[in-house]
């Protein structure tokens, strides 16, 4: 994926640089505002990582002016303003995903992902994660042919990690899709879910498809 | 600058005072004086009347009584009498069978010259009357006024039947004189009032202003930094003295508020030097010498999770400044919260935990009340709320949360109960307090620190919802948190 990083902050911006780069996108990191309009216009690019506070030019009117251009580029906010009138203004402005400063590194990499996702819009009707199966229209969830019997919660944790599948899922982005919720406490609630999850879906086979990530969160990566 | 200074002064209170005062003085005076001279006029013309009335009675008594032909002697006496009142220009005329006599003073007469063959030798003569002054035959008893003479007419009867016309005048020039000496007096009381009232207004308002410019001087000398001053408060227990006292109490706040806004940055500072200091320990530690990958995995996975807790604390230090900024904006902005979908949410988060602590969380509604607000926010104090019951409550034990509507308060009405290690009845007022742990949760671990925000942050949420938190607590038994917020109907 291409992807131009705006971003004035330098150590910032080279940690995304060199994080991107590391899981193969193909990454331009540019810091002043100025540069994002005739950069987008010699280049394609798939997302645009664009911070708000930019010098020179504000965050918001590069993305009005990309949103006037007709220019049709996914552009995903990433900003320290991070009160509900921010965000609102921020979407309202043409941004396809708005992310607050500080953010779990993995969590900017799937809503990336998740962009390109929506772009596509292809409907996934089933995922397959090494023996792991999911079926989304009959919510049946079978490992090597065996069939697993998922509470609710379980099973909508199970396809958030099949969804973002070898990628790290932070628990902030599983509070939120769980109970609409970013919970701020220090009480882990996802850790006694995944647990039950990980006991359901390994139960009678050797190898743990759901590693937790210490510091970050989890990933489900094929067995 | 000088124009300036004439502005400043022409709009300040003690002028306007000054000038109004002033004003009112002068009309009100000047009314007063008016009416007194227009009351003496009348009075003084009444009495002239009087006598004029009186005179004529006189008059026609005595001709009646002297019968024809009239002897010398009633006109010298009418005569004597003329001269008499010569200052008053007193005058008589009679008109029988066509002939005019008249007295002395009789100026209205002179007034027609050219109509009179006059001479002032005291001697009754034929004179012509001006046209407006002919005797039209009928009777008029009440005066009349011509060229400054009043006059009054009368037909006289006379013992044979015959009648006479008798007009008795006198100048109404003695009465002008006395009104123009009125006039000089109240000329001068007046002009003595013009220089009085206004200096009587500017004293007056002086001293009405005076504790006024005190106020302004005070106030002028405070500062943030320095709010130890307060107004003097004179005992006087009037308007000024209440609005002194009003102005120190405005005082008294804003230094606790500054004083509490001092503490609060002060423990803030601390409080972000801590993860800030174990973050940096641990990166230095891990340069220090040559590791493992694993060994720096283990260090590095430490700081994330460092940052994480200081990313925790500034995000809620960030939203206790939110909720508590601008309360009365943030319940404009708010939207209607099915409160009962929130709790519902909440619980089923924690419900994993809770059975993982072998603790009986239970959800117990008979309502589904809306409230006006912030979802985001109020899903924070819901979360916050039983997150600490769980975190107090040794496993075996029990949280039950419950949803009412108390419809006569028309409030919503959420309690989290717990059967937790409870809260000493001394500890309870500092439990709202920023950054307040109690001794139980002063432990520095990952697991069961918190930031010390949770309940301020859900005391400034519930309270900018318009509504409260309180609490009850025995120690060994547990406690019970509970909010109480307005339903959305009555916010409406």
């Amino acid at each position: 994926m291409k992807i131009l990083i705006v971003e004035d902050d330098v150590v910032l911006g080279a940690a995304l640089e060199k994080g991107l780069a590391e899981i193969g996108h193909d990454c331009k990191w540019i810091e002043r505002g100025e540069e994002v309009v005739p950069v987008i216009a010699s280049m394609v690019f798939d997302v645009v990582i664009l911070d708000l506070m930019l010098p020179g030019v504000h965050g918001l009117d590069i993305l009005r002016k990309l949103r006037q251009d007709k220019c049709g580029v996914s552009i995903l906010v990433l900003t320290a303003l991070g009160t509900v009138a921010d965000r609102v203004e921020g979407l309202n402005s043409g941004a396809d995903d708005y992310l607050v400063k500080p953010f779990a590194f993995a969590e900017l990499v799937a809503r990336i992902v998740a962009i390109e996702r929506r772009k596509s819009k292809t409907a996934v009707t089933e995922f397959q994660v090494g023996t792991l199966h999911v079926e989304l229209t009959s919510r049946s969830v079978k490992r090597s042919g065996k069939e697993i019997d998922l509470t609710p919660t379980e099973y909508k944790l199970l396809e958030f990690l099949m969804r973002n599948a070898n990628q790290v899922v932070t628990r902030r982005m599983l509070c939120e899709h769980l109970w609409e919720s970013d919970w701020e406490g220090v009480t882990n609630v996802i850790e006694v879910h995944i647990n039950r999850l990980r006991n359901k879906v390994n139960k009678g086979f050797e190898s743990d498809m759901i590693h937790t990530i210490r510091g970050s969160g989890y990933e489900l990566r094929p067995d | 600058m000088n124009l300036d200074r004439i502005k400043a002064t022409s709009r300040s209170l003690r002028f306007r005072l000054m000038l109004l005062n002033a004003i009112v003085v002068l009309l009100a005076s000047m009314g007063t004086l008016v009416g007194l001279r227009a009351g003496m006029r009348f009075a003084l013309v009444r009495e002239l009347d009087q006598i004029l009335f009186e005179d004529l009675d006189e008059i026609e008594l005595d001709l009646a009584a002297a019968g024809e032909p009239r002897s010398t002697a009633l006109f010298a006496q009418l005569d004597r009498k003329a001269k008499g009142h010569v200052q008053h220009r007193w005058f008589v005329q009679i008109r029988d069978a066509g002939l005019l006599s008249a007295s002395q003073n009789q100026n209205l007469a002179q007034r027609a010259e050219e109509n009179a063959s006059l001479s002032n030798d005291g001697i009754w003569q034929s004179v012509n009357v001006p046209a407006e002054l002919e005797f039209g035959g009928v009777e008029a008893n009440s005066p009349l006024t011509f060229n400054g003479y009043r006059l009054f007419d009368r037909i006289g009867k006379l013992s044979d039947d015959a009648s006479v016309w008798i007009r008795v005048g006198a100048s109404m020039s003695s009465i002008d004189r006395d009104l123009t000496l009125i006039d000089e007096i109240i000329g001068i009381a007046f002009s003595l009032g013009l220089v009085i009232a206004p200096l009587g207004g500017y004293w007056l308002a002086g001293r009405v202003t005076r504790p006024l410019a005190t106020m302004i001087h005070t106030a002028d000398r405070l500062r943030p930094e320095k709010l130890s001053e307060r107004l003097p408060i004179r005992g006087t227990g009037d308007e000024l003295d209440h609005l002194s006292h009003t102005f120190n109490l405005l005082l008294d706040r804003i230094g606790s508020f500054l004083q509490q806004r001092k503490d609060f940055l002060a423990n803030a500072a601390h409080e972000l030097r801590t993860p800030l200091a174990a973050l940096r320990s641990t990166a230095e530690v891990a340069l220090r010498s040559k590791r493992s990958a694993i060994e720096y995995e283990e260090l590095l996975a430490t700081i994330v999770e460092e940052s994480e807790a200081l990313e925790v604390l500034v995000n809620q230090l960030l939203l206790l400044a939110e909720t508590e900024a601008d309360n009365e904006t943030l319940l404009q902005k708010g939207a209607p919260v099915n409160l009962a979908k929130l709790v519902e949410k909440s619980f089923d988060m924690f419900v994993g935990v809770a059975e993982s602590r072998s603790i009986s969380l239970r959800y117990d509604t008979q309502a589904q009340p809306t409230v006006k607000g912030n979802r985001h926010h109020l899903r924070q104090v819901i979360n916050n709320l039983i997150d600490n019951a769980l975190k107090f409550t040794p496993a075996g034990g029990s949280v039950l949360v419950s949803l009412n509507v108390d419809l006569l308060a028309s409030n919503a009405c959420l309690s989290v109960r717990d059967s937790g290690v409870g809260i000493a009845a001394e500890e309870m007022p500092r439990l709202f307090d920023r950054f307040y742990r109690g001794d139980h949760s002063r432990r520095r671990d990952a697991v069961t620190r918190g930031t010390g925000l949770g309940l301020s942050i859900c005391q400034a949420i519930v309270k900018g919802h318009g509504g409260t938190l309180s609490l009850e607590s025995e120690i060994g038994k547990g406690s019970r948190f509970q909010v109480l917020l307005p339903l959305y109907e009555r916010m409406e």
